[in-house]
């Protein structure tokens, strides 16, 4: 008994560290340029077949230095994306950035698709996955662990950089006031590349550590990116605290469902605990109320 | 004011329509007679029913400016409920497709209503979100439902859809939406997006009529799940998922949001690009055809980054433009 | 015909409005003037529903109107300008006005979606009437044009009129004269006493132009720091000391 509670503990931590490491990116995206990028699910899963590519086409790489190389490779497709399709319209009609969002990430997509074929697949370089056994017949892998603790390892980091650092602070002041922040001399592109970086680097950590777990195909971007979005809102959009508590709260509730109801809910109860939440706290629970100026 | 220009009034709405089912039902009969080529007839049934589904949703994300993701959602629905209304419910032939394509518009447009009810009192911001996430689960839920065939689907459909009855139905929609457009509707509609507080404070109710287009919206795309599943005989929930979805919005936005025509033309531009597309490329290699699937989002991206507006902007033909008021009561 | 007690309303730290009252009596002009972030536009906010107050109560012709949301407010009679004008730009003028007359369209869903007989009827006849209405306001002429292609003086009178379509019985307007033209003000403050006097409304307005507040208000109320600091004739109050050192600062202090 107590083994399953441990183990189901343990499988929502799991699910919730790779939720955060996706939310992380939108609400990081969201605070600085008020954009939802549709195509942060697909960088997400981006990051899980870069890193599948690198041990497919380098035998042998360790799994310790394949996580870093991909994490810097799709940072730098983040980078890229926002060179390329976001930069330009930074000023223009919202709804015309959310299309170009969403059509690159159809394009990631199917890119991949036609790229490694449409099936899912496990990426083979395993992080250490011994079996540890415990008292009370609880068995813990060591790989679900070492994912947990890696993930919040890179969520302090974040927080360090974006509380205790210059650009960091930066980001920070962007999100609040972008015009501002241009007088005062910061390189705006600067830093909205950097959050790009980061958060490509992060959810593509995510999706390496997806891919270890469970498995990775080219549309997983979706399901999850769409679970992750809202766990996001749930914590609060534009608030990085508030994404790790929503990613959190938000996969446990998941694998409780899953666990004590049906699996067939899990979708269902994510939609119905975003508008529940909603309506009590229409900002989230760590947003700050945006007041419309009229 | 012009009040002479009589020109072109050949062009009208009565007459493109009567033009159109006369036309197809020209080509079905030569069809039928192995005069016309079956492929053709096969592309123009299926731009109709795309027609169909891109202009009704552009009643939400174009005329509303809204962003509302999950339309397939309720394409499923509409083609789950005509499909089983057809093939459990023992109806006279004759009554068998608007009976059913009824049933479709009926279910198809509560759900919407009823999903517009909890999005926009609550998460409106997050509308885009809410209905993808809608879509998947409409997705989901069918899956798991064995008495409509779960991941296995439904069979044996009865084809009840001709290139005849879509085009009934294309001009159908077309005439109950632009009536719509060129009403107090459609202004508060336009009202809302151009400035729903100013919308607000003069008396509409946002909510109520943001929701009153997601409906119709929802409908219509029930009546092209109908029709689709009449006509595909065979319908899976993979069908109508977030790839079906995302089809029908490049062929919105390649045509322009808030412009009737510029969804005819931005469905049949697409329709027939991705054909010659999967002909052209396929010749040189049958592994190139699939290239359209990286061609059709590079159209969305590109076109937002240049025109934005898409083909049409929001433009209309001149026989779907709203007719001049002028005093005294007649129309220009 | 409007009665304001007690408004109260913060916006997370900072109290914008601190037991605000009004009397606004039927056939009333009054000002709201005061120094640039005292609340001014917020109480517009506060009364219009935009913003649900901290604490306070409305009463509209006596009944109560407290938390009503913005379009029922409407639908009783308040109307509204903005200090930056919030046109239907992408409409025509007309349209603008028409859909300000939802209100006694006069036909449902099902009569607009098939154009029968009634929509056709009832179009027709809104048409005649929002036409009359346009040629009142001297923008009948350019009804075709897209609102956002107007002049700016038009564009205000454009609005103006598209609060009065809704047939109010209390007016707001924030700071209709900014951004104009002497001539301009002088065709405004004429617009807007012929407006007073022939649709039978208060008005309450909201103006830093003392030309055009002296000459139509015959009440002023002052506000500073959300609280009203001084009320009365316009040209008593303007002349007192506290309302001077609120919009120049204390003269004692600068030396």
């Amino acid at each position: 008994m107590l083994a399953t509670v441990i183990q189901q503990l343990l499988n929502a931590a799991q699910l919730g560290a790779v939720y955060a490491l996706i939310a992380l990116g939108y609400t990081m995206v969201y605070g600085t340029i008020r954009l939802i990028n549709f195509a942060h699910g697909d960088i997400f899963m981006l990051g899980g077949f870069i890193g599948f590519l690198l041990v497919t086409l380098i035998p042998g790489l360790p799994v310790f230095v394949m996580i870093p190389a991909a994490m810097l490779l799709t940072a730098l497709v983040g980078v890229l994306i926002e060179r390329v399709a976001y930069r330009k319209l930074r000023n223009a009609q919202r709804m015309s950035l959310v299309i170009t969002a969403l059509g690159v990430g159809i394009f990631l997509e199917n890119l991949v698709r036609l790229i490694v074929g449409p099936q899912a697949r496990q990426i083979p370089a395993q992080l250490p996955n011994k079996a540890l056994k415990f008292a009370n017949g609880v068995v813990i892998t060591e790989d679900k662990i070492l994912i947990i603790v890696i993930s919040l390892l890179l969520m302090v980091i974040l927080w360090l950089f974006v509380n205790k650092t210059l650009i960091g602070t930066a980001m920070r002041a962007v999100a609040d006031n972008k015009d501002a922040v241009q007088l005062m001399g910061v390189n705006l592109n600067l830093v909205i590349s950097t959050t790009f970086a980061v958060g490509s680097a992060l959810a593509a950590a995510g999706g390496i550590f997806f891919g270890q777990a469970y498995s990775i195909d080219p549309y997983m971007g979706i399901d999850l990116g769409w679970k992750a979005f809202i766990a996001a809102v749930i914590g609060g959009i534009g608030s990085i605290e508030g994404a790790v508590l929503g990613s959190f709260l938000l996969a446990g509730v998941e694998v409780l469902t899953v666990a004590y109801l049906s699996s067939n809910l899990k979708n269902g109860i994510a939609f119905g605990l975003l508008i529940v939440l909603l309506l009590i706290r229409p900002n989230g629970i760590m947003g700050r109320a945006e007041l419309k100026k009229v | 004011m012009n009040m002479g220009e009589k020109t072109s009034t050949l062009i009208t709405f009565r007459n493109v329509a009567l033009g159109t089912l006369i036309t197809a039902a020209l080509l079905q009969y030569l069809g039928s007679l192995d005069l016309f080529n079956h492929y053709y007839l096969h592309i123009l049934t299926i731009i109709g029913m795309n027609i169909i589904l891109v202009a009704s949703l552009n009643l939400v994300n174009g005329y509303l400016g809204e962003f509302a993701l999950g339309h397939a959602g309720f394409m499923a629905v509409g083609a789950y409920t005509a499909a089983l209304i057809t093939l459990k419910l023992p109806l006279p032939a004759l009554l068998r497709l608007p009976l059913s394509l009824a049933g479709g518009v009926i279910a198809a447009g509560v759900i919407g209503y009823l999903v517009g009810l909890v999005t926009f009192k609550t998460v409106g911001d997050y509308l885009a979100i809410v209905t993808l996430g809608f879509n998947m689960i409409i997705v989901n839920a069918i899956q798991n439902i064995d008495y409509v065939g779960g991941p296995r689907g439904l069979t044996g459909i009865p084809k009840e859809t001709s290139l005849v009855t879509v085009a009934l139905c294309v001009v159908l929609t077309y005439w109950i939406l632009s009536n719509l457009v060129d009403s107090i509707y459609g202004r508060m509609w336009l009202s809302i997006r151009e400035n729903a507080i100013a919308a607000e404070l003069i008396g509409i109710n946002v909510n109520r009529i943001k929701n009153l287009a997601f409906t119709i919206a929802a409908a219509f795309a029930g009546l092209a799940g109908g029709l689709y599943a009449e006509y595909q005989q065979f319908i899976t929930p993979k069908s109508f998922d977030y790839l079906r979805t995302t089809d029908i919005l490049v062929m919105l936005y390649l045509g322009g949001m808030g412009s009737l025509s510029g969804s005819i033309l931005g469905v049949v531009v697409y329709t027939l690009l991705m054909e010659i597309l999967r002909n052209v490329l396929g010749m040189i290699a049958p592994q190139l055809a699939d290239l359209r699937m990286l061609i059709s989002p590079l159209i969305l991206v590109i076109i937002m980054l240049t025109r934005q507006y898409g083909l049409m902007g929001n433009r209309e033909w001149r026989w779907l433009q709203p007719k001049r008021k002028e005093v005294g009561g007649g129309d220009a | 015909m409007l009665k304001i007690e007690n408004f109260s309303k913060s916006f997370g730290g900072l109290k914008a409005i601190d037991g605000f009252n009004l009397e606004l009596g039927p056939n009333d002009i009054h000002g709201i003037i005061g120094p640039n972030g005292a609340g001014k536009t917020t109480v517009f906010n506060l009364i219009t529903g935009i913003y649900p107050t901290d604490s306070g109560r409305i009463w509209l012709g006596g009944a109560e109107v407290t938390g009503l949301p913005s379009d029922e407010l409407c639908r009783l009679g308040i109307s509204r300008t903005f200090q930056n004008i919030r046109l239907f730009k992408q409409m025509t003028v007309w349209d603008n006005i028409l859909t300000a007359f939802h209100q006694r369209i006069g036909y449902g869903f099902w009569d607009a979606a098939f154009h029968l007989s009634g929509f056709r009827k009832r179009e027709s006849q809104i048409c005649l009437e929002s036409l009359e209405f346009l040629e009142r306001f001297g923008l009948a002429e350019r009804r075709f044009e897209l609102a956002e292609n107007l002049p700016y003086g038009e564009q205000r009178r454009l609005e103006i009129a598209r609060a009065l379509a809704t047939n109010p019985r209390i007016l707001l307007l924030d700071e209709p004269a900014a951004g104009m033209n002497p001539t301009e003000v002088e065709g405004l403050i004429g617009l807007i006493r012929d407006i007073h006097r022939d649709f039978e409304l208060s008005i309450l307005l909201i103006e830093h132009h003392m030309p055009v507040v002296l000459k139509l208000c015959r009440h002023v109320q002052v506000m500073d720091f959300g609280r009203t600091i001084a009320s009365g004739d316009p040209h008593t109050v303007t002349g007192d000391p506290l309302v001077i050192k609120a919009y120049l600062g204390d003269p004692e202090e600068n030396l």
